[in-house]
């Protein structure tokens, strides 16, 4: 299955947050790598690839639903998955603006995680080879 | 004038001759469905010769004109041949100057009370007698010694009401009508009676076809709590009906149709309106911009700078009134006006990607705001997201005014960065789409800001509101000047509430859009 070889950038500060995100994601088959401020994020995206980020959105230095405009602007491909502990109106409409798949409160259900993943990588999949073909 | 009896029976191989039933499927074939005549008649006519049709209606609904429509269709060789009952020659003439191309000066036979008395009396006839074959055809003879020789005259007989009237035939109007028609199928001459009365009559199961000219309204729509108005409203719709074409399949059972420039012409159900390129027309004065719609601007003047102009959709139209919007668009984009348009619901069409690439000065706007709406997509279940509101807690109103801050910030945003391209705004507003984004309420305050931008602008502003709209008559009475669009038998029309204005045909060519009087 396409989902269970995916390769996964988790961009989040809360290190705790970011171990059992790591943890979850590779016992469940995904190939992680993470970065913990949005310009490490930004700069492992243009350097290797990634069919998902999961960007929390308050973040040192440049905020997440900014991080993820850049992403969107430059990997429209790659599935944006939003997190954060914060959330409110302003931010998911930004995050939709910009281009978000999802956006998830923490703390994050770990099947909820699994589940948006695996339906948003069909989704993406679907709509590129569309796109492509 | 050659009329021919082909004996008791109807000789059809002589009046079909394969090179005549070529020549008529040819013309049945080639009917330009732009005619100014329902194709059904003329086709019906063109089907077989010696039809006989009759023009039912009300005096003043364009019966005399119709039939006259209908001769210049399908007389070939000015061989129309009008016995009138009721006005002179030479008045007719005088009316429809253009009659002279399909009948002849002689051809407009004087049937005074005198000369008929005349005719019948050379007949031997004397009143109650059956007036039997040879009598209808001594007594067509006799009326038209003096018009011009011509071959299978088409004759109308204008009234038939007076013609028996006169004749004091009333009691045997059916028998000499069932012999003139007789007449008319054995020699191939058409034949178009004329009926003073609306209401069905004996003649209608003689003829081959019949048509009728109903004298209506149109009306506004009523107001709650002021149904007197709707009266008021009333405007004059003229329709012909088909009653009954013999052979003839009808396209549909009635059409709206004019007596412009004293001549008839029906609006078939029209859905292609095209977009034109047109030339800029220049504004009306200081006061007031043209629509570019020259036909429009002579109506209405021009529209007015510093207030609301707007357009109501009825049911039924659909999207057929946006060309209307987009020419008067294209004008304002021609002249350098930036354009900002916010599409009503469901009317962004393929053209406006055209449109936008065409002229640079017309920008559409779509309200981002719908992505509030669009957040619950964004949750992996409806529990998460109604989790999600209960966690920022919000409700659906806030949601709501929330939407409508975005949108009101994007906007003017919007606004501001095309007064740094254009020294001239005007905007065109979709109102439904206010109002289902952002309710009545805010419908109007949204309105009202705008109309004081162009108030304070001193620029004109363009609004669409659909009938069923919740605000519609509270937009209605902000406005300064409100049309009508509106499907009418399946074409559509336009109408001015204020300024009041008759009922008029929208149509389009390369030249652009036209407006055509209902009178």
């Amino acid at each position: 299955m396409l989902s269970k070889k995916a390769r996964i950038i988790i961009i989040e500060d809360d290190e705790d947050i970011l171990d059992s995100l790591k943890e979850i994601l590779n016992s469940n088959g995904y190939e992680v790598d993470t970065a913990s401020n949005g310009e490490e994020g930004i700069k492992k995206c243009r350097s290797n690839l990634f069919d998902i980020a999961l960007l929390d959105i308050k973040l040192p230095g440049i905020d997440g639903t900014e991080v993820l405009g850049i992403l969107h602007k430059e990997f429209p491909e790659m599935v944006k998955i939003m997190i954060t502990g914060y959330p409110s109106l302003e931010n998911a409409v930004a995050s939709l603006k910009r281009g978000a798949d999802a956006y998830l409160m923490k703390p994050v259900n770990p099947s909820s995680l699994l589940k948006i993943i695996d339906e948003k990588l069909s989704e993406h999949s679907k709509k590129w080879s569309r796109c492509k073909s | 004038m050659n009329i021919q009896k082909n004996g008791q029976g109807v000789n059809h191989e002589e009046i079909f001759s394969s090179s005549d039933l070529r020549k008529t499927f040819a013309d049945v074939m080639a009917l330009n469905i732009e005619s100014s005549i329902p194709s059904e008649i003329i086709k019906f006519f063109k089907m077989f010769p010696g039809q006989t049709l009759l023009i039912k209606g009300k005096p003043g609904t364009g019966k005399t004109i119709l039939s006259f429509g209908i001769l210049k269709e399908i007389c070939e060789k000015r061989n129309g041949l009008y016995l009138s009952m009721r006005v002179t020659p030479e008045k007719l003439y005088n009316l429809f100057p253009w009659i002279k191309e399909v009948v002849p000066e002689r051809n407009v036979v004087n049937a005074t009370p005198k000369k008929l008395n005349e005719v019948l009396e050379s007949l031997n006839y004397f009143p109650g007698q059956p007036f039997d074959f040879d009598a209808a055809l001594n007594f067509f003879k006799m009326l038209y010694e003096n018009a011009e020789d011509m071959d299978n005259p088409v004759v109308v007989i204008d009234s038939w009401d007076a013609l028996l009237g006169y004749l004091n035939l009333q009691e045997n109007s059916v028998s000499f009508t069932q012999s003139i028609c007789d007449f008319c199928h054995d020699v191939g001459t058409h034949l178009i009676l004329i009926s003073e009365t609306d209401g069905p009559t004996d003649l209608d199961y003689i003829v081959d076809g019949v048509v009728t000219l109903l004298d209506t309204n149109v009306r506004g729509e009523a107001m709650d709590g002021q149904p007197y108005l709707e009266h008021s409203k009333s405007r004059t719709l003229r329709e012909i009906r088909i009653d009954k074409l013999r052979g003839v399949k009808r396209k549909r059972r009635s059409y709206v149709f004019t007596l412009n420039n004293g001549q008839f012409r029906h609006f078939p159900p029209y859905d292609k309106m095209q977009i034109a390129e047109i030339e800029p027309l220049p504004d009306i004065d200081e006061t007031h911009r043209s629509s570019g719609i020259k036909d429009f601007d002579e109506i209405t003047g021009g529209l007015e700078k510093g207030g609301l102009t707007l357009f109501v959709v009825e049911h039924g139209v659909g999207l057929r009134y946006v060309p209307f919007l987009d020419q008067i668009a294209i004008n304002l984009a021609l002249k350098g006006i930036g354009v900002a348009r916010l599409r009503s619901v469901g009317s962004a069409l393929p053209e406006d990607y055209e449109l936008t690439k065409r002229y640079k000065e017309i920008y559409f706007y779509k309200p981002e705001s719908w992505t509030t709406w669009q957040l619950e997509k964004l949750f992996p279940s409806a529990k998460e997201y109604r989790k999600f509101l209960e966690t920022i807690r919000k409700d659906k109103s806030d949601l709501m005014e929330f939407s409508l801050m975005e949108a009101r910030k994007e906007y003017h945003n919007f606004l501001q960065d095309l007064r740094r391209k254009h020294s001239m705004i005007v905007e065109f507003l979709g109102l439904d789409t206010f109002e289902i984004l952002y309710g009545t309420e805010n419908t109007l305050k949204l309105l009202d800001e705008a109309i004081a931008r162009a108030s304070e602008n001193n620029e004109i502003l363009i609004a669409v509101a659909k009938r069923g709209m919740k605000s519609i008559e509270m937009i209605t009475q902000l406005a300064a000047a409100c049309f009508v669009f509106k499907d009418i038998v399946g074409s559509l029309f336009i109408y001015g509430e204020q300024p009041r204005t008759g009922l008029y045909n929208i149509s389009s060519d390369e030249k652009g859009i036209h407006l055509t009087p209902v009178i």
